[in-house]
């Protein structure tokens, strides 16, 4: 009867914004339904460098309110074009350490290509379009927020 | 500013590299009615900011706006730096 035990609200999609550590668990329980034959789930990692650089850690910012409407334009848009029947996307805040998860999404479909392409779809645009900001401390003391063309060295 | 200019007070967010520039996450301003290109002109003399207007997009009260929006009173304004989100 009950498809799942999670209440997420998944219809266009879920999306969220967090401080915690990512519980891919949970959001993978909430993706499936019976109508479903594949699902999909990609995990974005916090590497140990960039560019060259050795990366000591990362510290990711989010305008949220901005964040949600942006990702809720990239869900309809997912939707129309792959059919998914359910999207949950979850992107980490704050200060992350290599192997941390700084952001998950998944989602369903009846059949496997519309999943991996919507997926595909969706972390892409994420990448591009939502107002998150990323900023690398590197092993040598220096850090740079990505892609602002400023680099701060230390003393 | 002449006396018959009229003002507006706006509040503004500050992220990321935006918000280390000019040392502050928010404030609130009361300046010249004007649009949002000139607001970010004003701030980036004020403030010395890096970021040239071309590489920053902005939003007003939650939707992402044309630089000649006119700001109106009480307009919540995110300047929003280049992203790098995942």
């Amino acid at each position: 009867m009950a498809e799942n035990n999670c209440t997420l609200k998944t219809t266009p999609g879920y999306f969220a914004v967090s401080e915690h550590i990512i519980d891919v668990a949970a959001l993978r329980a909430a993706l499936g339904s019976e109508a479903d034959g594949a699902v999909v789930t990609f995990e974005g990692i916090v590497r140990n460098h960039n560019e060259g650089k050795p990366v000591r850690s990362l510290f990711y910012e989010a305008c949220s309110e901005l964040a949600q409407g942006e990702a809720e334009a990239i869900f309809q848009e997912a939707e129309a074009r792959f059919g998914l029947t359910r999207i949950v996307c979850v992107h980490r805040v704050g200060a992350l350490n290599v192997g941390d998860t700084a952001v998950f999404v998944g989602v369903s479909t009846a059949h496997r290509g519309e999943s991996f392409d919507g997926c595909r779809f969706i972390i892409d645009a994420i990448k591009h379009r939502l107002p998150i900001w990323k900023k690398e401390e590197y092993l040598d003391g220096s850090s740079n927020w990505v892609n602002c063309q400023c680099r701060e060295d230390s003393p | 500013m002449s006396a018959q200019t009229k003002t507006i007070t706006v509040t503004i967010r500050y992220f990321a590299l935006l918000r280390e520039e000019t040392g502050k996450a928010s404030e609130t301003l009361t300046l010249e009615q004007g649009t949002l290109a000139d607001l970010y002109k004003h701030l980036q003399e004020r403030y010395k900011l890096s970021l040239p207007i071309g590489a920053i997009r902005a939003a007003v009260n939650n939707r992402f706006c044309s630089w000649q929006t006119d700001l109106g009173e009480g307009a919540e304004i995110v300047f929003v730096p280049p992203v790098a989100g995942g």
